[in-house]
């Protein structure tokens, strides 16, 4: 080619890039592409998708450099939100825990149980006594007082214990008195929920006008330093005001059926 | 053969640029040709049929892998660097600003070429793309041009 004159060597190059290229019209005009085209594709594609990698990693270094301040701010703004939120997250907690025991009471939910507990068989039940006899004691942890509840609410409270068992009167026992709140977001009447010796529970609430209806459900009020809030004791049956004491008084239906109960768990103050 | 070899590797690398970085690296209209930027310089101190024949693959290349009209390209691309080999020998002081300058000339020159070939529909947009192309490439010209001399010494060097 060195030894051709320049205008020769020019010219035949023109000429064989046209005939290239009407071959590569007549691909395109049948939708395909020409071998020559297929060819030098084939050899750029590795080098391209080399070159595309190393532009995609270096854009986004560079982007990241570009905006290394703004996320600096972010990631200040961001730890400072953090520190805030922990900081509230105490008080946070135990208005969230209110709130839950509440609205667990309200769907009939047994009460989360918050305090530490001690997992029990019921092997004696005295029918005519009200109570029943548990297969834990102070061998577990277990103290005169300790509320036990079944799955579905209060059951009664431990009143005896050994070193291996203990014995608790059932809520509907005669000397068995709660603490007790009415689990409406209207109400949240308190009185006191008492055992009358057979399947009933009666509540007494002052003044005589308190807010206690038909159907309401009633949970430990939390004033006491035996049982903790919210665990569910019983609907309301039957409302009637005794005019002679000026209070307000209802049938109580208990949630926890001992008929149906056969484990029990005993919580046990810290 | 050998001879022929570097040229054609660095007219592959420029067409894999040109895939992967024109469109990527653009300013408004303006865009890198690197194929055209490749064959110009390779072409500067190459004599005549050696510079048809860069100019002939980059067209080729330029034409194949972007599926453009092929005959034009190799006939622009083509005139451009045997333009550009007279032209850079023509002068009595190459620098990096002379080859700015041929660089800038020449990729004007290809696209004007271009025009008349290929006859363009939107012809204001083409003009517009290659007065943008020939700035992009006689900007790129500048550090390329020290490039390819340091690339020199250190090769005379060694």
């Amino acid at each position: 080619m060195k030894n051709r004159p320049p205008w020769m060597v020019i010219t035949a190059l023109i000429v064989l890039g046209y005939g290239i290229g009407l071959i590569q019209t007549r691909a395109k005009d049948a939708g395909g592409v020409d071998l020559f085209s297929r060819v030098a594709q084939g050899i750029c594609r590795p080098g391209a998708a080399f070159l595309t990698y190393v532009a995609d990693w270096t854009g986004g270094l560079a982007s990241g450099v570009w905006r290394a301040p703004a996320l600096t701010r972010r990631v200040n703004e961001l730890e400072n939100e953090v520190a805030r939120l922990k900081s509230s997250i105490p008080e946070r907690m135990a208005r969230l825990e209110r709130e839950n025991t509440r609205l667990r009471s309200l769907m009939g939910m047994p009460a989360r149980l918050m305090e530490k507990s001690v997992g029990a068989d019921i092997i004696g039940y005295f029918p005519d006594q009200h109570r029943i006899q548990l297969n834990v004691g102070e061998n577990d942890g277990v103290k005169p007082g300790a509320p036990v509840v079944a799955p579905r609410g209060l059951l009664g409270q431990v009143v005896e214990t050994s070193k291996t068992i203990c014995y608790a009167n059932l809520i509907t026992n005669p000397e068995f008195s709660v603490g007790a709140r009415v689990a409406r977001t209207e109400s949240q009447v308190v009185g006191i929920v008492r055992g009358r010796g057979d399947d009933i529970l009666i509540l007494e609430v002052y003044p005589e006008t308190a807010d206690a209806q038909v159907n309401d459900r009633l949970i430990t009020s939390g004033i006491s330093a035996t049982y903790p809030e919210g665990i569910l004791i019983g609907t309301v049956l039957e409302v009637s005001v005794d005019r002679n004491y000026g209070i307000r008084q209802a049938r109580v239906i208990p949630s926890a059926n001992m008929a149906k109960v056969r484990e029990v768990r005993v919580l046990i103050r810290p | 053969m050998r001879q022929a070899l570097a040229p054609a590797i660095w007219l592959v690398a420029a067409a894999s640029a040109q895939i992967a970085l024109s469109e990527r690296i653009g300013l408004g209209f303006a865009r890198p040709d690197f194929l055209l930027l490749c064959s110009i310089f390779l072409s500067l101190r190459s004599e005549i049929n050696g510079a048809a024949a860069v100019g002939f693959f980059a067209g080729f290349l330029h034409g194949a892998v972007l599926n453009a009209s092929l005959g034009m390209l190799v006939a622009s691309r083509t005139l451009t660097a045997v333009i550009a080999s007279k032209l850079f020998s023509a002068l009595i002081d190459p620098g990096p600003f002379t080859a700015a300058l041929v660089v800038g000339a020449c990729s004007l020159f290809a696209g004007i070429l271009a025009l008349f070939l290929g006859s363009p529909q939107n012809i204001l947009g083409h003009l517009a793309a290659t007065i943008g192309t020939a700035i992009y490439n006689a900007v790129l010209a500048v550090p390329v041009y020290w490039l390819t001399v340091r690339t020199a010494r250190a090769g005379a060097r060694g």
